[in-house]
Parts: structure tokens; C-alpha cells; sequence
């Protein structure tokens, strides 16, 4: 195990961050709530197609970016069932990933292995929170030396974070093109996917803005509000 | 292997033996013509062909006071002939200079270059101030620079005139020999590039028409910031690598339309908001200076604004390293 961690490290060390965009017919992340969110940024804001975009964040374990599109359904039917029950899903849920990363908190502190410092880094990782899942790790590495476990999750959590940035890339470059190119509904698939890849991300709203100024189609500023609230989130992590 | 190395052994060029083929000639006046001597000896029982090939001054070449026709001209050198090549140099601008002459010697199928090397230092009797003229139009606020030019003691100065060509600065004299720089409104045109060249400062010295160059470098900003200052594509593979964003801090300036660019790039650009304008540059086409795979692309794209007179200019360059239309 420690001989196939160690390898790993020198793999990466040798070819750093090298990431390559997968062929065409694979490209697909993000592409469900591409297309359930996409049209609607030339439309009004569709409460059906905002409850269907938060059911697709919470069936990915996203439950912060389910609750933001939750509300957001309720600012236009304040009391739609599906929304109010959506949100008592996703309280549950984050109850529960609480409980969890409270109880291997727990288990750290008395004395356990290096196993429970990784698992909270990973429930904080799957939330959105990579810096704090960075920290965990980096901490874990400073408490366990010599250990390699949190080595290699920290690897793997900032391999995460840099896929990410290089597909969110690619995908705003494809979004230019689109939109220089006069395909408005291709800027609004590549925005949905940048949505999802970024978890609303505000370079992703960035990215639109900056593109809206070259497509003819207007884009819908209500439904950009509404959806710009996924931005809220990540200003409070810091981490736009 | 033995022909090769007897090859060498036989192939001794050296027919045409120099003195010296360097010759300073210290300090030499302005106005006058510089003359110089190189000594030579033919080591050869042969005629000699001998041929000004190029020289790096405005300069004649005489041989045992001989003039050779002009640059390209040819002599004939007897058997072991022996003697001077003397020449004749118009003074280059003040300051220190290198030049050098090159001759081609043949003689039955046997070929000698030999380079001879003039150095000195050209004085003026007038003084340029400054020596170097630089400009940054960007800087607030503008202060344009005086040239001023002091003769020597006993030097009279004599229709001065100071020129640029082209005219992007006026040169008003103020006193004799005093000249403010003022700036042709023109010279915007060219926002976002580094002019460079020289300015010519003439005067007459003993009835000769003197010139000296007074180099300048003007900056001109352009108007408006450009972020990133020009848009780099670097390795251009895919599709998606083929297109560019450059922001512009336009605030109450307006781009109003292309100005130029070339066939091959697409631009197109849009307001962000009130203050900021977008503008995307696209590789609609492979650059058709790109004639093979790994070689690069450069140029500028000028927009026009709603200011007469003030394109934007951006600089962009790549390298195509794979195509598919």
C-alpha cells in the first residue's frame, strides 16, 4: 500500500497537473443540469426547471447548492410544496453530515487513527469546502508524520480542485467560442455545465457576463439573479 | 579520410598577406573626410583578382592610389605585388564607430576573404542635449522635452534646422540653437506602440551641410487600459485554444468598430457594463504566414473609437502547433 502511494506521489511530481479534456462523446459532466438550466437563462425563471436543477445537486450530494435553488423557487411561489419539502431534505441531510463529521471528529480526538481526520476532509470536500478539506489534511499530515494516508487525500483533494479549474477552463474558452460563433443556446448548455462543474462559482457568472456582451440573444437578468444567489456560497467560503 | 585531411593541407587561402587589417583612427572631425591605409603583400606568383565586395561605411577604396570603380569593383594584382589599399571615409555620426571594408581575393579557382576594420570616434563641434530623447505619452502630467544644441567655442551656428520624418513632433525654436518639442496629434494614431527612430539635427559647418542623428523612443499608451496589455494564444491545438479575451477599461470611451485586423482573425467585442468593454479575437482561419506545423502568428488589431483620432491597438501573437478545419 505504501510502496503504490509512494509511486503515485512520484507520478505526480513527474507529470505535475496534466490534465487532458475527455473526447467529445465522454464530455458530459454536468450536462444534466446543463439542460435543465440552460434555456431557462434566455426565459423567465422557471420554478420547475429551478426544483428540478435542486434535485439534481441534492441527488449529487451538493445539498448547499439544493437549498440556494430551493429558496430561489420559493422567492417565486413561496409556498410550493416541493420546494418547502426539498429544503427540509436538504436540513436533514446537512444534520446528518454534520453528525457524521462531528462523530469522526470524536473518534480523532480520542486518540484514533489518521483515518478519522480524512473522512471529516472528505465530508467537507463533497460539500464544496476544498480549502477546509485541504486544511484537515494538511494538518493530518503535520499530526501523523511520516504517514502517507493524508498525503495522498490531500493529493487527491487538490487534483479535484485543479481538475476543476482546467475544465472550467476549457469550458468558459468553448463558451467564448459559442458565443463569438452566434450559438446562444451552446453558451447556455456550457454555462449550465460551468454552473455545476463550479457549484456557481462567480467566474462562472463572470464568464457569462463578459459573453452576454457579444451574443444578440438577451440573456434573462431575473433568472441570473436567482441563480447568482449560488454565488453567495462560495463568498462565504472565499473561494470564488 | 586521407583525401580529406589532404584537401586542407593544400587549400591555404592566405595569398593576400595584411599589415594589419585594423586601423583606429582615433578622434576625427565632422566635416572632414577620414583617410586610412591598409598594407599589403601578394604571396602569390599568380595575378591577383581583387574585388570590393561591401563595407559598412560610405567609404571608397584606392589601391596603390587606385580608385576601384565602386563597391563591386575589381583589380588585378601582379605577382607578388606589393602595396596599400588607402580609403576614404565619410564621417559617420559623433561618437565611436566600427566599420569594416570586405574584399574577395581569387586567383585560379583559390578564394581569400579578408575583412579590414575601421574604428574611431567622430567629434562634432556642437553638443545635442539630450543625447537620447525619450517620451512617455502615458505620463501625467506630459512634459515635453527642449533639445538644445551648444556649439563650441569659436563654432558658429548656422542654419539649424531640426526634422523628423515621420512629423509626429514639431520642434518650435524657442532661441537660437533652443527647440521645444510639441506633439503632432497624429501621433495617437499609434496607441499602444513604441516609436523609434531618429531625429536629424542639420547644420552648416564651413559651408558643408552637417547631419547628426538624435535618436527618440516615444511611448504611446493607448486610450484606455488593455488587460492584458495583448492577447496571447500560445500553443494553439484545439479549437477552443483559437480564441482570445482582452478587456478594456473603456469608461466614457466608446469602441465603435474595427479598425483593422487581418482576414484571418475574427473580432468581435461588446460592453460589459458601463465602464468595461470586452473584445474576443478569434482564429477563423490558420495565420497564412503559418506554413508549417510549430511556427508562430503576431500582429495588432486596431479598433476604433468614438475619440478621432485614438484607436486601441492590441498586440497578439501564438504559435499553431496543430490544425483541423
Amino acid at each position: 500500500m505504501r510502496l503504490i502511494l509512494l509511486s503515485l506521489i512520484s507520478i505526480h511530481c513527474l507529470f505535475g497537473q496534466q490534465f487532458q479534456a475527455p473526447p467529445p462523446e465522454q464530455d458530459t459532466e454536468g450536462l444534466p443540469l446543463a439542460q435543465t438550466l440552460g434555456p431557462m437563462i434566455f426565459e423567465d425563471p422557471d420554478p420547475a426547471r429551478l426544483l428540478a436543477a435542486a434535485e439534481i445537486f441534492m441527488d449529487d450530494n451538493r445539498p448547499h447548492q439544493a437549498k440556494i435553488l430551493y429558496e430561489a423557487v420559493l422567492t417565486l411561489e413561496p409556498k410550493n410544496q416541493a420546494a418547502l419539502a426539498g429544503i427540509n431534505k436538504v436540513d436533514e441531510r446537512l444534520k446528518y453530515l454534520e453528525n457524521r463529521y462531528q462523530e469522526f471528529k470524536a473518534r480523532y480526538e480520542a486518540g484514533g487513527p489518521v483515518q478519522n481526520l480524512c473522512s471529516m476532509a472528505a465530508i467537507k470536500f463533497h460539500q464544496g469546502y476544498p480549502e477546509e478539506a485541504l486544511e484537515i489534511t494538511k494538518n493530518a499530515a503535520k499530526v501523523f508524520p511520516g504517514d502517507q494516508v493524508p498525503v495522498a487525500a490531500q493529493m487527491t483533494f487538490q487534483q479535484g480542485v485543479d481538475l476543476d479549474n482546467f475544465n472550467l477552463d476549457r469550458l468558459e474558452k468553448a463558451m467564448e467560442l459559442a458565443a463569438v460563433n452566434g450559438k446562444p443556446d451552446e453558451v447556455a448548455t456550457l454555462f449550465g455545465r460551468m454552473l455545476y462543474i463550479g457549484l456557481g462559482k462567480s467566474r462562472t457568472f463572470e464568464a457569462l457576463k463578459n459573453v452576454q456582451a457579444v451574443i444578440e440573444k438577451p440573456i434573462n437578468e431575473k433568472t441570473i439573479q436567482l441563480l447568482g444567489r449560488l454565488q453567495a456560497f462560495h463568498q462565504n467560503q472565499g473561494a470564488n | 579520410m586521407l583525401v580529406f585531411l589532404l584537401c586542407f593541407a593544400f587549400q591555404d587561402p592566405k595569398f593576400l598577406q595584411f599589415k594589419e587589417t585594423r586601423i583606429d583612427l582615433g578622434t576625427i572631425p565632422i566635416d572632414r573626410k577620414a583617410e586610412g591605409a591598409f598594407f599589403y603583400e601578394s604571396l602569390s606568383d599568380l595575378p591577383l583578382d581583387v574585388y570590393f565586395m561591401l563595407s559598412t561605411c560610405q567609404c571608397s577604396l584606392l589601391e596603390s592610389g587606385q580608385l576601384y570603380a565602386e563597391r563591386g569593383g575589381m583589380t588585378t594584382l601582379p605577382p607578388k605585388d606589393k602595396g596599400y589599399m588607402a580609403f576614404e571615409m565619410e564621417p559617420p555620426p559623433p561618437g565611436p564607430f566600427e566599420h569594416y571594408l570586405e574584399i574577395f581575393i581569387k586567383s585560379q579557382g583559390w578564394e581569400q576573404k579578408v575583412r579590414l576594420n575601421i574604428v574611431g570616434t567622430v567629434i562634432s563641434p556642437i553638443h545635442i542635449e539630450p543625447t537620447r530623447l525619450h517620451i512617455d505619452l502615458a505620463q501625467e502630467p506630459l512634459q515635453l522635452p527642449q533639445i538644445k544644441i551648444y556649439p563650441e567655442a569659436g563654432t558658429p551656428l548656422q542654419e539649424v534646422s531640426v526634422e523628423m520624418d515621420p512629423q509626429w513632433l514639431t520642434f518650435d525654436a524657442a532661441a537660437l540653437g533652443s527647440y521645444q518639442v510639441a506633439l503632432n496629434e497624429a501621433i495617437y494614431t499609434n496607441g499602444g506602440e513604441t516609436l523609434k527612430g531618429d531625429i536629424h539635427v542639420k547644420y552648416r559647418l564651413k559651408g558643408k551641410m552637417i547631419e547628426v542623428p538624435l535618436p527618440y523612443e516615444i511611448a504611446v499608451p493607448n486610450p484606455c487600459p488593455v488587460n492584458p496589455p495583448s492577447a496571447l494564444f500560445g500553443r494553439v491545438s484545439q479549437p477552443i485554444e483559437r480564441i482570445q479575451k482582452v478587456e478594456l477599461e473603456t469608461g466614457s470611451l466608446t469602441v465603435t468598430g474595427v479598425a483593422w485586423a487581418p482576414e484571418y482573425l475574427q473580432v468581435k467585442f461588446g460592453k460589459i457594463d458601463e465602464t468595461r468593454t470586452v473584445v474576443y479575437l478569434h482564429l477563423k482561419q490558420k495565420p497564412p504566414s503559418v506554413l508549417a506545423m510549430g511556427q508562430g502568428f503576431n500582429g495588432n488589431i486596431l479598433l476604433e473609437t468614438n475619440q478621432p483620432q485614438r484607436p486601441i491597438r492590441i498586440p497578439f501573437a501564438g504559435k499553431i502547433v496543430a490544425w483541423d478545419e
